[in-house]
């Protein structure tokens, strides 16, 4: 034990001098801005040098000046179009490694051996919403599908300094933060993914074949069976990035949707207000407020045909904040906030060519850390005090049902500092450290667990 | 020289529409009484059982009836005065025939009086909504305690009748008074006294000869008025009989009953308040408990009193509350009453050891069975399993790298609305949130300290007694509270010259010359009122509770706090471990026959009726009650019970299991509304309906 306990010791003096080191070569400059924010809010535009999308160049996350509001939703849109920038045959981001590879997991699952050298994920099995239990069931009574991916900055840096190892991480000094290699921050990604029925148009989706999980009754829950898994076409719905930029340890938080997901809800909408006239890709026409959103999952009220893997009653989603803000805000930094986002969306899908399928998603919002805030480990971050840009920021399809309650109304609710407890009771609890800001760090430090776990029982 | 005591120090009878009833529970809940099943305790007794808990058959009558809840008193005998808690000397249960001092015990005289003083007394000024001016509107403020301090008091409940609580017109119209009773042990269960108007009160005197009162001025509501009784008439508070074979005491309580003034049209007063509605009765009550010992010499000795309150049913007696009437009266009596002077002593002493059994795991335990009376997401339902499943050896900073970012801390109150501490409940007396005792949160982290012991201090039967009885009440939240309320934590409510013979946790009790009874003047005064150092009279407890006791049981399922932090709309639970909100009924459980146990299905709101206006609505702050209070009142006793699934009998599996709280016995016909896990959030715009009643046609 004692060599295990100097070991890691070792190897958290190393990692935490290569934090300080970043740090020190990564000192904010936000006071000096040159740039006066609402001179640079004004227009917020993507530059003409980012078009066509093939030669979208990838941002340079150790250069970021958090000069205005506009360059924050600059970069989210920007990383957006890399990562969907075509490469080797499919956007870039499917090329990126799963949370799980990095413990050579293939999913979620079940400790199941690799099938190929891919560290992608062999087949989409996560579909619960992060938060509270929910399912998002689409108009044809399929699940919606989430894959997450990491970068090789992230990958390199929990691989490097054996953080896939559990007693590594308590022994880390709680400070070290997710680096910037080069000119590439840490990234981790979320995708949210519809079913394609026969015979639906999807036209104007990005879509694929790929294998997905198969949902069972189990247990008395609607449980997923990583054993049993059908090749569908998907159609993608929702992307979240979040990404560490020089001086935002704590990750600028975006979001982007298709624009057929759901429609707004209107200000001042009654339980009996019908949101929408229209169809939508989660919203049947005429649907009241009082029926949207509505967790049956989390309720306990679906049901599942395991035959046709169909689930019942499908939600009826709607989005309370678009732009990730109260729209009757009065508060002039949401109002700009607001703005340029509008901006920025007019202004890409101006310059996205046309017939680019990505023209078809926009940019919801995006959260991040108020000038000058440092990110410390045990923030619960329940209030918006350190936060700005989109402060109610959801994803229609990845938060549908968390859109409007205060604790868990954007990102920061639920990605903070804080300890966090495992579901095991086996396991060891998480103390906090600024890499918790990543649930995939602590889905790793609790999944290097389980595989602790049955290497044991072995 | 021996000294006897009646124990429990406090009891708590519950209302039921039955006839019947089962004893009040022996055992705490959240604490495991029997590791080879893992049943918990805090179970209700089968009557004429010495402690058999109940199961799901014994909660309704066989007309469905909700069963009453009994308290049980029973004597101890001491031989030494107490000098510590707990004492030395940890007594004996007494019964007729055992020898006490060379003397044998011959027979034992009870006498318990009953009176319920709702109506004379001050309002609770506790946030409620109203109808103003033909809008909803929310008023009042809820202080608890501090609305008597500096010699201030709130405003008096029923101002047109006087504004003087110690006037005759005011004591003997507004009480319910059904004076004392008096039964000897040596009945054996063979006689019944009913406090109602039929049976001549009476009371054992110093000698504990019985004496007749035919002139106590008996008082009940349809005496002064003119009343709406959708339940029947409050025409007794219940009843007192002798357990068959053990001499102790059984008292019943009332039916769950509540009747209006009717004014000079007939109609009854409004039903729109959640805890103060004037010119409202309901058949809850409280009372002394006196024994005096007759021993076979002729000689005879009184015991030390005890209490019995009379309160709401208990619809999930196994769930733990995290802050209990216990935890509330325990720092009362360690911090302002030199309790336990090696814990306090001009302040917490930092060598004091908690104990890991006694003082910890209850409060993970507590932790741990909110789940099923909350819709707890699965994240929460596992932090609680985790914090249940620490063993006293292990490593406290290895289990919870941080318990000040986990706990909140009582003593700061720049922590009282922080809405990601815990316990995450709602607070009371202008607190946003819940926190554990003082005495609690020290004990929980001497023990994160690494000062701690296993086991808790030996407690003798009648100190288990004393103690278990106010662990299964709900604590940290009077606002007014189901059982008792911010009253146990004043001193002047109790004996505070607790060494000797008394013993802690005794009520101030004014001895009553029931000499003076006279049918032509209320016989009770005004009785206790907080902070001032009046004795407690009958009815003195239960008077700061709901007027009715239904309409603060229906509303507080979830709300936003009270001061609501800034931006926050997001709901939290009122009083969870005592008034359900969300259930898992057993209906909704399936079999898996591979396994051979039971699973669970989803959760529905413990109150979801369709009666009346009913309580679905969209709006999720009030959703889990009736829109209007009134239904409530009609419909109360078709809640249903949240109890561990071995006390469920199954025709599959055998039972339910040890692993899951079910809700049995709900006379609900449909499962209501889904119930989403928390959190949920308030939607801006509710308007009650419009026409609540009751109206008399």
């Amino acid at each position: 034990m004692a060599t295990r306990n100097s070991f890691a010791s070792d190897l958290f003096r190393q990692a935490a001098g290569s934090v300080r080191a970043g740090a020190l070569l990564g000192v904010i400059t936000l006071g000096g801005s040159a740039l006066h924010p609402a001179l640079a809010d004004e227009n917020c535009t993507a530059p003409t040098s980012w078009f066509p999308q093939q030669h979208t160049p990838r941002p340079d996350d150790s250069a970021f000046q958090s000069t205005s509001n506009c360059v924050f939703h600059q970069w989210a849109y920007q990383m957006f179009l890399w990562l969907t920038q075509e490469w080797e045959g499919q956007p870039r981001f499917l090329s990126f490694q799963s949370p799980q590879s990095l413990l050579g997991m293939t999913q979620r699952g079940g400790l199941m051996p690799r099938m190929t050298k891919s560290d992608a994920p062999e087949s989409f099995d996560e579909f619960l919403q992060a938060g509270p239990d929910g399912i998002l069931v689409d108009q044809n009574g399929r699940a919606v599908y989430y894959s997450q991916y990491i970068n090789e900055t992230f990958a390199g840096f929990i691989t490097n300094h054996h953080l896939t190892n559990p007693a590594v991480v308590r022994l880390m000094d709680p400070d070290t933060e997710f680096p910037i290699t080069g000119t590439r921050g840490s990234l981790e990604l979320k995708a949210s993914w519809k079913v394609v029925a026969e015979a639906e148009d999807t036209s104007d989706m990005f879509t694929m074949t790929t294998n997905v999980a198969k949902l069972v009754n189990r247990g008395g829950k609607i449980a997923i069976d990583p054993s049993k898994t059908e090749t569908v076409k998907v159609a993608l719905v929702g992307f979240h990035i979040g990404g560490v930029v020089k001086g935002h340890p704590e990750m600028i938080w975006a979001t982007f949707e298709h624009k057929d997901n759901a429609p707004d809800v209107a200000a001042g909408a009654t339980p009996e207000t019908v949101v929408s006239d229209k169809d939508f890709t989660f919203y049947r026409a005429n649907t009241k407020y009082a029926d949207c959103n509505v967790n049956m999952g989390g309720a306990g009220r679906l049901t599942l045909d395991e035959a046709t893997q169909t689930l019942n009653p499908p939600t009826q989603v709607c989005r309370l904040y678009p732009q990730g803000n109260d729209t009757t805000s009065t508060d002039s930094s949401v109002k700009t906030n607001d703005q340029n986002i509008r901006d920025m969306n007019a202004s890409v899908h101006a310059q996205l060519a046309g017939d680019s399928i990505w023209r078809n998603y926009y940019e919801v919002g995006a959260i991040w850390f108020l000038d000058g805030t440092k990110l410390n480990p045990g923030l619960s971050l329940d209030t918006d005090d350190l936060l700005t840009g989109s402060l109610k920021l959801s994803n229609a399809t990845i938060e549908t049902f968390t859109q409007t309650q205060n604790t868990k109304d954007n990102c920061f609710r639920c990605h903070n500092t804080q300890q966090s407890f495992p579901a095991d009771p086996d396991q060891d609890p998480l103390p906090a450290t600024n890499l918790n800001i990543s649930h995939a760090f602590q889905n790793v430090y609790y999944w290097s667990q389980e595989t602790t776990q049955a290497q044991g029982e072995e | 020289m021996s000294y006897f005591r009646v124990h429990p120090a406090i009891n708590i009878a519950r209302v039921g529409t039955s006839k019947e009833y089962y004893i009040a529970p022996e055992t705490a809940a959240g604490e495991v009484v029997d590791p080879g099943t893992g049943l918990f305790g805090g179970l209700p007794i089968k009557a004429g059982t010495e402690d058999t808990p109940i199961q799901e058959a014994d909660l309704r009558d066989a007309e469905q009836n909700p069963k009453r809840q009994a308290a049980r008193f029973h004597i101890y005998a001491y031989d030494s005065p107490q000098d510590q808690y707990p004492g030395k000397d940890k007594g004996r249960e007494i019964k007729i025939g055992d020898r006490v001092g060379g003397k044998t015990v011959k027979d034992i005289i009870w006498t318990v009086h009953l009176a319920n003083k709702k109506n004379n007394n001050y309002a609770i000024t506790a946030q409620e909504y109203s109808v103003v001016d033909g809008k909803y509107v929310q008023t009042g403020v809820e202080l608890g305690i501090a609305a008597y301090e500096d010699g201030a008091l709130p405003p008096l409940r029923n101002p047109e009748y006087g504004l003087d609580p110690g006037a005759e017109e005011r004591r003997g119209k507004l009480v319910t008074d059904a004076g004392p009773r008096a039964l000897a042990a040596s009945t054996n269960g063979a006689q019944v006294q009913a406090f109602d108007k039929q049976q001549t009160p009476c009371y054992a005197d110093h000698k504990g000869a019985i004496q007749d009162l035919p002139d106590y001025p008996v008082s009940f509501p349809g005496d002064h008025f003119s009343l709406f009784e959708p339940l029947g008439p409050i025409d007794t508070l219940g009843e007192m009989t002798v357990e068959a074979g053990t001499g102790r005491l059984i008292v019943a309580g009332g039916y769950g009953r509540a009747s209006g003034i009717e004014d000079s049209r007939g109609q009854p007063p409004s039903l729109n308040g959640a805890i103060d509605n004037d010119g409202w009765f309901d058949d809850t009550s409280d009372g002394p408990v006196t024994a005096v010992m007759l021993f076979d010499d002729g000689s005879c000795q009184g015991a030390v009193h005890g209490w019995v309150v009379c309160t709401d049913p208990g619809y999930a007696p196994q769930t733990r509350n995290v802050n209990s009437v216990w935890d509330d009266v325990y720092n009362t009596w360690v911090e302002r009453l030199n309790l336990v002077p090696a814990m306090y002593d001009n302040g917490y002493q930092d060598d004091y050891p908690a104990s890991f059994n006694g003082d910890v795991l209850p409060i993970f335990h507590a932790a741990f069975l909110q789940r099923w009376n909350t819709n707890l997401p699965s994240k929460g339902i596992n932090g609680h399993n985790f914090v249940a499943n620490i063993k006293p050896g292990d490593d406290p900073k290895a289990k919870i790298p941080s318990l000040k970012q986990l706990i909140r801390d009582p003593n700061n109150t720049d922590e009282d609305d922080e809405g990601v501490k815990m316990p995450l409940a709602l607070g009371d007396a202008m607190r946003s949130f819940l926190a554990l005792s003082p005495t609690q949160y020290f004990l929980l982290n001497q023990w994160y300290d690494g000062k701690s012991v296993t086991d808790a201090p030996d407690l003798g039967d009648g100190e288990k007694l004393d103690k278990v009885v106010l662990e299964n009440l709900l604590g940290g939240r009077y606002s007014p509270g189901i059982d008792l309320t911010f009253i146990v934590r004043d001193v002047n409510l109790y004996l505070q010259d607790w060494q000797g013979e008394t013993g802690p946790f005794r009520v101030n009790r004014q001895p009553l010359d029931y000499g003076n009874a006279c049918k032509t003047r209320p016989f009770l005064l005004e009785g206790y009122v907080p902070l001032r150092s009046f004795k407690v009279e009958p009815g003195d407890l239960c008077k700061y509770m709901s007027q009715p006791w239904h309409t603060d049981y229906n509303s507080c399922a979830t709300h936003t706090p009270d001061p609501n932090p800034v931006g926050n709309n997001t709901l939290y639970w009122s009083w969870p471990a005592q008034r359900p909100v969300n259930v898992y009924p057993k209906s909704g459980c399936s079999y898996d026959a591979a396994s051979g146990t039971w699973n669970l299905g989803g959760q529905v709101f413990s109150v979801r009726g369709n009666e009346g206006h009913g309580t679905a609505t969209p709006y999720p702050q009030q959703q889990g009650r009736y829109q209007c209070y009134f239904d409530f009142v009609e419909n109360w006793h078709k809640v249903g019970f949240v109890i561990q699934g071995l006390q469920v009998p199954a025709d599959q599996g055998g039972d339910y299991g040890a692993d899951k709280f079910v809700e049995v016995s709900s006379l609900y016909e449909t499962d209501g509304q889904p119930v989403p896990p928390w959190p949920t959030s308030e939607e801006p715009g509710y308007r009650p309906p419009a026409n609540c009643g009751p109206r008399k046609s």
